[in-house]
C-alpha cells in the first residue's frame, strides 16, 4: 500500500529574542492508509510541533521557520502548496484534534453549528439542510445523548469528556484521510479515557483513516498505536512496530521510560527507576546524542558524535552508539538479553 | 485511643452552597482511619471529592459535619484567625508547582516563609537550614536565592516538598503532586517522597487519578466517587480484588504498557459522565451508572460494610 503521509528529515525552529529553539531536528516517518503512528516523548521534546508542521499550523516566519525536510501528503509537498490549497487540506482531508477541547471550540457558537460550518466548508455543494442531517449524525455516531438538543448548545453546556467527543465528531465529519490526535486523552479521566479511545478506534476501522495519536503515556499508545516513534529533544531516538518496542525495545531512552513507570505486575513500594536529569535545552542542543548526559550507558563518543540509525530488525529502528561493533555489549534491562547476540 | 491511629475522620461533610437552594454535597460523609507511617492512597475521577477530603482535613476549608481527630484530638471546629497550632503537624503539598510557589519571593525565602512567620530562626541559622532542607530533596545551596521561574516542574515540586518539610510535620497531604510531570521526572519525584517517608516517619494521604502511581506508593487505598467512599482496602487487594462495581470499571480502563495485554483485555466500559453533584441521589451514589444496579440501589444508600478483613465495600450486592 501507498504511504499517505512521508515526512523526511524535518526541521523546525523557532526564532526567538533569547536566539533560536530548534524544537525538531530531522524527523522522518511515514504513513499508511487506516493505521495509527504513536509519537510519544516528554513534554518540549518536540512532538507537537512536529505534527502542526505537517498543517502548517506552526507560527510562520519569522517566528517559526521551516529548516529543512519535506512532508508528502499524498505525494504532494505541503509546504509547497498556496494557502488556499492548504486551507482546503485543512478542511477535508487532514483534521486534528487538540488536547484541550474547550479551547478549541467557539464558545459563542452552538456546537451543531460549528460541526456544520466545517461540512460546508469541506464540500462546497451541500446544502445547509444535508449539513445539519450529517452533523446530527455525527453526534449521534460519537455518542452523545439526543443529539437534535445537543445540536443546538453551546460548548460550555457539555463535560469535558462530551466535548472531547464533539471534537471528534468535528474532525471525522468530513471523513478525512489523516486524523492528527494531539494528546487527546490528557485532560481527562481513566473511564472517560478509556471511551474516547475506544471512539477513536471505531471511527478509524469506520473510515479508515490514519492516525497520528501524541502523547507522553505509553499506556495510551499500547492501546492504539500499530507503530510507534519515540522522540526526544526534536529527533526520533527510536520508532517500530508497537509490540517491537515494548517487548524488545533497543534504546537506552526507550528502557528508561519503560522502567520509570509503575507496572501493574510490579512489586510495590520499591524504588522506581527514574531517568535522572533533565531534557537538553534546545537553545543550544549538545553535540552528540541529545540523551548522552542522561544516558547510564553513554560512553565518549556519544558526547562527541551524533549515532546513527541502526536497524535492529525489519522496521524497527534506534538511533545508539551501543549498537556500533566497536561499543562493548550491554544488557537490555527489558528483554534481559544482550543487546548484542 | 489508638496510639497507632495518627488520623481518624468521622462521617465528614464538606456541602458548598451554589445559587438558590442548590448544594454541591462535594463530600458526603466519609469515614477513614490512617495509621502511623502508613500512605493511603485516594482515587476517583475528577469532580469526585477527594481534593475538598484532603483540602477539608488540613483545614484550608472548614467541615459541614463530622469529626477530624488528629493524633486523638478533635480539629473540626472552626479555628481562629492566626492559630497555627496545626502547621507543624500538617502540610500540604499541591499539584501544581507553577501556581503554588510565589514568583515574587526567592526560593529561599518560600522555604523559610514558616519559620519567618513564627520568628524561629535567623541569620546563619536559618540559612544553614535553608540549605539543609534544599539539600534534602535534591537541590543544592545556590537555588536558595534564584526565583521559581528559574525552576522546572520537577524542581518546583521539589521545592514544594521541601517547603512542607520545614516544619517538621507528620502527617503530609499529597494533592496530585505528580500529576502535572513529565514520565520520567514522576518518578524521581516518587522516590523522593517515598525516601523521606522512610527517613522521616512521616504519614501520607496521596491523591491522584494515576491508578497505577497510587498502587505503587500507598499502602491502603480508598476509592471515592462522588463525596463517597465506595471501596477501601489494603493496595494489593483492592487491584486484585476489586469488589465494588465501580471499581471493577475504574481499574479495568487503566491502560497497560503492553500492546499484547491490551489486545486481549475485555474492558468493562462505563456509559456516559459523573453525574453532578448538585443534587445527587438518595440512593447508592453509582446508581445511574451501575450495570448490576437493583432497585433498592436507587432507595437506599449502601453503608460501607467490612466483607473481609480489612476490606470494606460499599455496595448491597457484596457482602
Amino acid at each position: 500500500m501507498e504511504n499517505i503521509l512521508e515526512v523526511q528529515n524535518l526541521a523546525f525552529s523557532f526564532n526567538t529574542y533569547a536566539g533560536e529553539v530548534q524544537a525538531v531536528r530531522g524527523v522522518s516517518f511515514s504513513l499508511k492508509e487506516g493505521e495509527t503512528l504513536g509519537l510519544v516523548g516528554e513534554s518540549g521534546c518536540g512532538k507537537s510541533v512536529t505534527a502542526r508542521s505537517i498543517v502548517r499550523l506552526n507560527p510562520p516566519y519569522p517566528t517559526g521557520e521551516v529548516k529543512g525536510g519535506s512532508i508528502l501528503f499524498k505525494g504532494r509537498d505541503v509546504n509547497k502548496v498556496s494557502t488556499k490549497e492548504m486551507e482546503e487540506i485543512r478542511a477535508k482531508d487532514i483534521r486534528m484534534i487538540f488536547q484541550d477541547p474547550m479551547t478549541c471550540l467557539n464558545p459563542t457558537m452552538t456546537i451543531g453549528n460549528q460541526i456544520s460550518e466545517g461540512i460546508l466548508k469541506a464540500s462546497k455543494n451541500m446544502s445547509k439542510r444535508d449539513a445539519r442531517e450529517r452533523a446530527i449524525e455525527m453526534l449521534d455516531l460519537v455518542g452523545i445523548p439526543s443529539p437534535e438538543d445537543r445540536y443546538r448548545q453551546y460548548p460550555h453546556e457539555f463535560s469535558g469528556g462530551m466535548r472531547q467527543r464533539v471534537m471528534i465528531a468535528l474532525a471525522i465529519a468530513v471523513t478525512p484521510k489523516l486524523l492528527i490526535a494531539d494528546e487527546p486523552t490528557t485532560a481527562l479521566d481513566v473511564t472517560t479515557q478509556a471511551q474516547i479511545l475506544a471512539l477513536i478506534k471505531k471511527m478509524q476501522i469506520e473510515f479508515k483513516t490514519a492516525i497520528i495519536m501524541i502523547t507522553h503515556d505509553l499506556g495510551v499508545v499500547a492501546s492504539s498505536a500499530d507503530k510507534i516513534a519515540i522522540m526526544y529533544a526534536g529527533k526520533i531516538t527510536e520508532a517500530g512496530p508497537a509490540d517491537e518496542i515494548f517487548e524488545r525495545p533497543a534504546h537506552p531512552y526507550t528502557w528508561g521510560l519503560l522502567k520509570s513507570i509503575p507496572r501493574l505486575d510490579s512489586d510495590v513500594k520499591q524504588k522506581l527507576t527514574p531517568i535522572l536529569g533533565t531534557p537538553p535545552d534546545l537553545f543550544n542542543p549538545p553535540e552528540g546524542c541529545p540523551f548522552a548526559a542522561r544516558c547510564p550507558y553513554a560512553m565518549k563518543i556519544c558526547r562527541m558524535y551524533e549515532p546513527g540509525t541502526v536497524t535492529i530488525s525489519q522496521e524497527h529502528t534506534a538511533n545508539c552508539w551501543l549498537y556500533h561493533e566497536m561499543a562493548g555489549n550491554v544488557l537490555n534491562p527489558i528483554t534481559g538479553k544482550m543487546v548484542k547476540a | 485511643m489508638n496510639q497507632d491511629i495518627i488520623l481518624e475522620i468521622q462521617d465528614v461533610k464538606k456541602h458548598f452552597p451554589v445559587g438558590r437552594n442548590k448544594i454541591v454535597k462535594a463530600v458526603d460523609g466519609v469515614s477513614l482511619k490512617i495509621k502511623r507511617g502508613e500512605t493511603l492512597g485516594l482515587v476517583g475521577e475528577s469532580g469526585c471529592g477527594k481534593s475538598t477530603l484532603g483540602r477539608t482535613i488540613i483545614k484550608i476549608y472548614e467541615p459541614t459535619g463530622g469529626r477530624i481527630l488528629f493524633e486523638g484530638e478533635n480539629i473540626s471546629s472552626p479555628r481562629k484567625r492566626g492559630d497555627r497550632s496545626l502547621v507543624d503537624k500538617m502540610q500540604m503539598i499541591f499539584q501544581d508547582p507553577f501556581a503554588s510557589l510565589n514568583p515574587r519571593m526567592t526560593v529561599g525565602d518560600i522555604i523559610a516563609e514558616g519559620w519567618d512567620i513564627q520568628r524561629r530562626y535567623k541569620g546563619r541559622e536559618r540559612k544553614e537550614r535553608i540549605v539543609g532542607f534544599l539539600e534534602l530533596v535534591g537541590l543544592n545551596e545556590e537555588h536558595a536565592n534564584r526565583f521559581p521561574h528559574e525552576f522546572s516542574g520537577g524542581q518546583r515540586q521539589r521545592i514544594g516538598i521541601a517547603r512542607a518539610l520545614t516544619m517538621n510535620p507528620s502527617f503530609i497531604i499529597c494533592d496530585e503532586p505528580i500529576s502535572a510531570l513529565d514520565v520520567s521526572i514522576q518518578a524521581q519525584i516518587v522516590n523522593l517522597l517515598m525516601d523521606l517517608q522512610k527517613r522521616m516517619n512521616l504519614t501520607y494521604m496521596f491523591i491522584s487519578h494515576d491508578l497505577s502511581m497510587v498502587r505503587h506508593i500507598s499502602d491502603n487505598i480508598a476509592v471515592m466517587y462522588l463525596g463517597k467512599i465506595m471501596e477501601y482496602a489494603g493496595n494489593l487487594d483492592i487491584y486484585s480484588n476489586p469488589l465494588h462495581p465501580y471499581t471493577k470499571a475504574l481499574f479495568s480502563a487503566i491502560p497497560v504498557p503492553n500492546p499484547r495485554i491490551e489486545r486481549k483485555r475485555q474492558r468493562i466500559m462505563l456509559e456516559g459522565d459523573v453525574p453532578s453533584p448538585i443534587n445527587t441521589p438518595t440512593g447508592c451514589k453509582f446508581f445511574s451508572r451501575c450495570s448490576s444496579a437493583k432497585e433498592i440501589c436507587e432507595l437506599e444508600p449502601p453503608k460501607l460494610t467490612e466483607c473481609e478483613p480489612g476490606h470494606y465495600v460499599a455496595c448491597h450486592f457484596v457482602d
